[in-house]
């Protein structure tokens, strides 16, 4: 993913993956965030990512028989920080379940995870598509733990194997359901933009695709625009990026009407997104019916919480994107877009809030931000927080520009120079030799030398060839490598056209 | 729910055992047998009584603090597994 947020979609893009005409796409997501514990759900092992397989593992998370799991506080709280966000209920009284299959990566045969009874229900996120807000309905948010990885390396001297490492088992895991309130592709992206951005905001999760932190599945349906009944829906897995969510879900919509409108019927089965091919293709495993067999862990007592907890945990909750965009405009006056893009992450909106009271003009800070600082970073591919300009010297430069001390152009400059030197603009204005040109004898001299530069140019001038005096113009403020006043140096120009 | 040779086979498919027909009368038998003895349960009136999943429910369940202590039980673990391939328990090909 680019390190800032693209522009928001045009309305015409924005429907990217929306039933044409008369169907009606329904789109409900499964997110699975990993919490930014240090230690796993049940046991003490380390959840770092990358480290070598099968090392940070110990009895409880390897499912050997006689261990007994005991539930990390912090990953409750996480769990509960990330509830309260959204506005849903948590519960006082929660229930941890196991949900029965096997898989090599699964070693006790079992998934600890909540079921009837889970940790968080309802609450919303609130979209923004095709220039309209709308509020995504959550089912649940419950607690669960992560099995462990499978490798499928091509086959060794014939011989197809599975390679499994178990440093991901007992990993804290919650898991959002959304309500079917998706209506396409679009809508879906912008929902996984803002739930990420949340679990930033409140840093619980890493938010790292990449690395798996954030895992979506996507249960897609399409129905006849007014019928109520949700049609045959079919679930997609394995989309490594929320790109690649918005792209499975518009391959899958097509797919469907197509096989409606040729008389078929969708069949109820999960998918697999080949971003290579841009196509979702049916699991080739044996498809048995799901049947988990849920029921209550025995070996977890329910999890209760306190109310006063609980409002502890409410109290303590940071800032919230929407509070920062809201308070961004009031304090700040920037409009709406703006505050929209700088806080894309908490650290982008700290970095505009400085550079905004640090240069006196918010607007300007914004938009230098936004062009500048934007540009730069997604060229390079940088976090705010990796960007060698800090907001200490960014709020200078600005307040320069503000206070027409420098030009704009000359200010890029500095810009550029920044980016590599340490140094202070103003430092850098002197040392440079960037202070802008405003006194009579300095602006008569370059006009002169341009004059004598430029022999045919200025005697079109002379002649009455008003257009060609915009050149010499160009020509002095080339001269003076753009510190020249541009008002002034026009009137010296005409001074010396006059005196010569 | 009446215990017949197609649920034996079910089960046996979910618990992933071989169940060999011959074997079926009598696990049909025995697994009807267990159940109904369960099923006396049926008879109590729990009419106002909040369900319990535990017995033992009134303490607090107890939580850790987020603290990683090492572990490396690799070695052991898999020492102790049918098959291994570097650092990797090895299994037969699942997808």
């Amino acid at each position: 993913m680019s390190a800032t947020r693209p522009a928001p979609e045009s309305p015409s893009k924005a429907e990217a993956g929306a039933a044409p005409g008369r169907y009606e796409t329904v789109v409900g997501l499964e997110v699975h965030a990993q919490l930014k514990t240090a230690s796993k759900i049940f046991c003490c092992c380390s959840t770092k990512f990358g480290a070598r397989p099968n090392t940070q593992v110990c009895p409880i998370c390897l499912g050997l028989p006689g261990v007994l799991p005991i539930l990390n506080e912090r990953a409750v709280r996480f769990a509960v920080m990330t509830g309260i966000a959204v506005g849903g209920t948590i519960a006082v009284r929660s229930v941890f379940a196991r949900k029965n299959y096997f898989y090599p990566d699964l070693p006790k045969g079992y998934q600890i995870s909540q079921y009837d009874r889970p940790l968080c229900s309802g609450g919303t996120v609130e979209i923004h598509v095709g220039g309209a807000w709308k509020r995504i309905g959550l089912v649940r948010i419950h607690l669960e733990e992560d099995a462990g990885k499978s490798l499928h390396p091509e086959g060794r001297q014939g011989v197809n194997t599975t390679l499994v490492d178990l440093n991901r088992s007992g990993v804290p895991l919650i898991e959002i359901v959304s309500e079917p309130e998706i209506r396409s592709g679009a809508e879906a992206y912008d929902y996984l933009i803002r739930l990420k951005q949340i679990l930033v905001y409140l840093d619980v999760c890493d938010g790292n695709m990449e690395e798996g932190s954030l895992r979506c599945d996507a249960n897609v349906s399409v129905r006849p625009r007014g019928q109520s009944v949700f049609g045959t829906k079919t679930e997609i897995k394995n989309m490594n990026s929320f790109r690649n969510v918005e792209r499975a879900i518009a391959f899958e919509t097509e797919r469907q009407i197509r096989l409606l409108e040729s008389g078929g019927r969708v069949v109820q089965e999960t998918l697999l997104w080949n971003a290579d091919k841009g196509k979702a293709e049916p699991m080739r495993s044996k498809e048995e019916a799901h049947d988990y067999r849920y029921f209550p862990e025995p070996d977890l007592l329910p999890l209760d919480l306190e109310p006063p907890w609980i409002e502890s945990v409410r109290s303590a909750l940071p800032e919230l994107p929407h509070q920062v965009r809201e308070r961004l405009t009031r304090d700040f006056g920037i409009p709406e877009y703006d505050a929209e893009v700088l806080t894309e992450t908490r650290a982008l909106a700290s970095y505009y809030e400085e550079v905004a009271r640090r240069s006196g003009s918010a607007k300007l800070a914004s938009n230098w931000i936004m062009t500048e600082v934007n540009g730069i970073r997604n060229k390079e591919g940088q976090s705010i927080e990796e960007f060698p300009i800090r907001p200490d010297r960014l709020g200078t430069l600005v307040r320069m520009i503000a206070e027409e001390r420098i030009s704009g152009k000359i200010g890029k400059q500095l810009f550029e120079m920044m980016l590599t030197r340490p140094e202070d603009p103003e430092a850098l204005v002197k040392s440079q030799g960037l202070l802008p040109i405003d006194d009579e004898a300095s602006l008569r001299a370059i006009a002169r030398e341009v004059i004598a530069a430029n022999p045919g140019p200025a005697a079109e001038v002379r002649a009455g060839k008003e257009r060609t005096f915009a050149f010499l113009v160009g020509q002095a403020m080339k001269q003076s490598r753009g510190r020249a006043h541009p008002e002034k140096i026009q009137d010296a120009l005409k001074k010396e056209l006059e005196a010569t | 729910m009446p215990i017949d040779a197609k649920v034996v086979q079910q089960v046996a498919v979910l618990a992933r055992l071989q169940v060999e027909s011959s074997e079926e009368a009598r696990l049909v038998k025995e697994l009807t047998s267990i159940l109904s003895y369960v099923e006396q349960l049926q008879d109590l009136d729990v009419s106002g009584i909040e369900p319990t999943s535990q017995v033992g429910e009134g303490t607090k369940a107890p939580l850790r603090e987020d603290e990683v202590k090492p572990s490396n039980v690799r070695d052991e673990a898999l020492a102790q597994a049918p098959d291994r391939d570097g650092d990797y328990f090895r299994v037969p090909q699942v997808v």
